[in-house]
């Protein structure tokens, strides 16, 4: 098997067609030759290192192949970047409810690849609610067709859900169709400072009542919200709420009985998403929805106070704390390697080195079993310590 | 009691190993009318335990075998033709709530009304509601993915399921999913819901829970056309506004209904109704009626009306949920159908229904979740009519057809069953088809477990090197 490691010595080539993709799978698969496939590359060093003797890049089978503004749903190919979806659904009124970290120029095909989403997973989903269909080529170089372009579908087993978050090992996603909502008349967003974060427990607890439906709910850390321009230097509690005239201005008065808040630019949330840029290590811990606030204070006490900085934000709903170091990191990688009970610890960046001690769960089991049948030969996206 | 019987009996008890073709009865068929199985034996395990006993002893005897909850399936799925038929329906226990953190951890058999009974007691509920949901299981729920006329807001099974512990065919315990936080690695959880018992048997589903909604508007328009109807439902859709559930029934299901104990006050001179739950916190609700009403009204509603009180809305949905209930009553036999266009096809699809019915003699009823673009439509008739039976078989699949080609598909919430498989290639093509195939084979190397369904074996290469002696009904 040639063993090149990707991006940086690997050569990159550029599909344009479906039929480009086919070719390289089974050019690939016949030479033994890996592929690192990859999207715009705006996440350039996301997931865990590949065997790779080429880079498949996927950012120019871009487009959008059906839009149907009266289903709520569009057709759009892999390399398609979420900023020419968001463009085009805000001329109907509509958006994705999806919003990943990193650059807008990212493609809808990687996003869903990597099953990403932001905080308005709160509301939406991630894409496993979001996607409808897919179509894919398999490690064989055979094209797959699953889901539809209808909002509900349970025929045949569902291939949709198994691509969704594969991070392409069973071969790369060439087109999705996405379930889309209207957007608000009105999109709000407040923030409340968390004084104390002994208090943010009760706060949690009272974001949750059934007289409010927001969209996002995400708690971010003191100078991070600072840097932000959304706090003096305490924690935060980030919230956006969307709807028409009556829905938005009784959220506000909900809100306002919870504690005080201020209005904050809804551009905030754009910032948000790129806190990782430059970051040498993000991963994503999560538990239980009620034990976030002492994640957040485990994570601090283990994390902050080493010479790493230390950013972190949490989808207080999904239970999931985001963090995000950059400068010295090595001092903490006992720390963020740790394994904890109840916890379930999701990298999607690390230093090269760490990659090694982290467990790869497409290793052993169905998954691997799975990973055999699709892409047998491990052409695509085959990690460099999953196949020794 | 042969060997097999013999070995079971001694896990679960001589009663709970039905063997002879009398007390068999009760399961040669499911929700379903137009096929008819009778399995081998069926045993009903009374306990985690027992059930993880049974499958391994089924593995170990290299048996196929076919799980059932309440056999409210619409798709012949949980039909078992001379193999082993596990029923689950003694697996009743909530084993947790979770308030906290909005969750419910149940074995297969729990009912899904009695997890709404128990999670309401915390303000909560478990958003789908299929039509069956005072007889239907959770376990069948996730087999099938199920729906139910919420879905249309709050998604179907698939996003509310958060874990199960599953033990495959071939006695395997695996966890798929977690009850709190992310799970790393494929989602297997994700390909599980939904696989029709072909993949295993839930011994445990984690499911998520939602507040109850502190404000429900329910609307009833009634319109002079199925068209005008259609024409609402892509409008209000179209506009953004998601109602909980939007439900369209035709002129002659109303007045059957409305013929039944189940009369609900829909008014029996219109062609349709639509009936429309709008949910969620009270500012703002209002203006969403008043704007569902518009649409109503600029498509031709002759009358909207808004259920004044929680009694009005409870009789409003008794009507749409005992529908099929009601046909009953118009012949011996029914036949349900379930597939899904796009909205905004709804229109041209209910009047290609009326123009196929009409093709061949046969009324065909509509019932449906209009909101999703699933459709339901359905036919009373005498299976016993061989002339009858044949031309309402054909007007079916010529629906199916009409729907795949307006770029639907067969199924929305029932399943494929046996049912629908022969629809399958119309739909996918092969490579999709057997990657399907290639998948089942991950969970179910032996091809054991419910056999037949879902994906037509022509459709799976590898199918064809089945290890020897493991046929169907190759009952030891």
């Amino acid at each position: 098997m040639t063993d090149v490691l990707a991006p940086d010595t690997a050569p990159t080539v550029y599909v344009r067609s479906v039929a480009e993709v086919q070719s390289a799978i089974r050019d690939a698969a016949a030479a033994q030759a890996p592929l690192q496939i990859v999207g715009a590359r705006s996440w350039h060093s996301g997931g865990p290192p590949c065997h790779a003797a080429t880079v498949l890049s996927l950012g120019q089978l871009s487009g959008i192949s059906t839009y149907v503004p009266g289903d709520l749903t569009i057709t759009a190919l892999a390399g398609t970047s979420l900023a020419e979806l968001a463009h085009a659904t805000a001329a109907h009124g509509q958006w994705l409810g999806l919003d990943p970290a990193g650059e807008r120029r990212g493609t809808i095909g990687a996003t869903v690849a990597t099953a990403s989403a932001g905080p308005l997973a709160h509301a939406f989903g991630t894409p496993r609610d979001l996607v409808l269909g897919l179509d894919a080529i398999t490690g064989y170089g055979d094209i797959v067709r699953p889901g539809g372009r209808v909002v509900k579908n349970v025929a045949g087993f569902d291939l949709v859900r198994l691509f969704t978050g594969s991070w392409g090992t069973l071969g790369p996603i060439t087109a999705v169709t996405l379930r889309l909502r209207a957007l608000p008349v009105h999109d709000v967003t407040l923030a409340i400072p968390v004084d104390d974060h002994a208090h943010l427990p009760a706060l949690l607890q009272a974001l949750r009542q059934p007289t409010l439906s927001l969209l996002a709910c995400e708690w971010i850390d003191g100078a991070t919200s600072q840097a932000l321009g959304i706090s003096d230097g305490r924690d935060v509690v980030l919230v956006r709420c969307g709807g028409n005239d009556s829905f938005a201005r009784g959220q506000r008065t909900v809100m306002n009985t919870i504690g005080p808040c201020h209005d904050a630019d809804p551009a905030v949330w754009g910032r948000v998403s790129q806190l990782d840029t430059g970051a040498a290590a993000v991963l994503r811990v999560s538990g239980s929805v009620s034990s976030v606030p002492a994640r957040i204070t485990r994570l601090r006490q283990v994390i902050g106070t080493q010479a790493a900085q230390l950013a972190m934000h949490a989808t207080l709903s999904r239970g999931m704390v985001r963090v995000i170091l950059t400068g010295d990191v090595q001092a903490v990688r006992h720390a963020v390697q740790a394994d904890v009970a109840g916890e379930q610890r999701m990298p999607e960046r690390l230093p090269y080195a760490w990659w090694a001690t982290e467990p790869d769960p497409l290793a052993t089991g169905l998954a691997a079993r799975i990973r055999r049948a699709f892409d047998p030969q491990a052409i695509c996206n085959a990690r460099i310590n999953a196949h020794a | 009691m042969d060997r097999l019987g013999t070995t079971l009996a001694r896990i679960v008890g001589e009663k709970r190993v039905l063997e002879r073709g009398s007390s068999l009865v009760a399961y040669t068929s499911d929700g379903l009318p137009g096929y008819a199985q009778t399995p081998s034996l069926a045993v009903f395990p009374g306990s985690r335990d027992e059930l993880i006993a049974v499958v391994r002893a089924l593995a170990e005897a290299g048996v196929p075998f076919v799980p059932r909850g309440a056999g409210t399936g619409l798709s012949g799925g949980a039909l078992a033709d001379g193999t082993v038929l596990i029923g689950l329906n003694r697996l009743t226990r909530i084993l947790a709530i979770d308030p906290d953190n909005r969750i419910a951890t149940v074995e297969p058999g729990v009912v899904n009304s009695s997890l709404q009974k128990a999670a309401a007691h915390h303000g909560l509920h478990y958003a789908p509601d299929p039509s069956s949901q005072s007889a239907c299981t959770i376990g069948g729920n996730v087999a099938e993915n199920a729906g139910g006329p919420h879905c249309l807001k709050y998604g179907v099974t698939l996003n509310h399921t958060v874990a199960c512990t599953v033990i495959l065919p071939d006695g395997e315990i695996v966890t798929l999913g977690a009850p709190h936080g992310e799970a790393p690695g494929y989602d297997l959880l994700g390909a599980f819901v939904g696989s029709e018992g072909c993949f295993g048997i839930a011994l445990d589903c984690t499911v998520r829970l939602l507040p109850n909604a502190p404000a429900v508007r329910t609307l009833l328009a009634d319109f002079m056309s199925v068209d005008g109807a259609a024409r609402a439902t892509s409008a209000i859709i179209a506009a953004g506004i998601l109602p909980a559930a939007l439900e369209l029934m035709d002129g002659a299901a109303v007045r059957l209904v409305e013929a039944s104990v189940y009369a609900a006050g829909y008014p029996t001179d219109c062609e349709a109704v639509l009936l429309v739950d709008l949910d969620g916190v009270t500012d703002g609700l209002d203006d969403d009626v008043a704007a569902v009403v518009a649409h109503c009204r600029d498509c031709g509603a002759r009358d909207v009306r808004v259920a004044a009180d929680g009694t009005e809305r409870t009789r409003l949905w008794q009507g749409r949920k005992k529908a099929f209930g009601a046909m009953g009553r118009a012949a011996p036999h029914l036949v349900l159908q379930d597939a899904v266009v796009p909205r905004t096809r709804l229109p041209a699809m209910l009047q290609e229904i009326g123009v196929i019915g009409a093709r061949h003699g046969v009324t065909v009823w509509n019932i449906f979740h209009a909101g999703d673009g699933n459709l339901h439509p359905s036919v009373s008739y005498d299976a016993t009519n061989a002339d009858e039976a044949q031309r309402v078989h054909q007007c079916m699949t010529e629906i199916m057809q009409a729907c795949i080609r307006e770029g639907g598909t067969i199924t929305g919430e029932h399943g494929v069953g046996l049912d629908k498989i022969d629809y399958m290639p119309s739909l996918f093509d092969a490579d999709t088809l057997a990657a399907m195939c290639r998948l089942r084979d991950v969970f179910d190397p032996d091809h054991r477990a419910n056999r037949g369904k879902v994906v037509p074996v022509h459709s799976c290469r590898e199918w064809h090197q089945a290890p020897a002696g493991r046929t169907v009904g190759a009952v030891a």
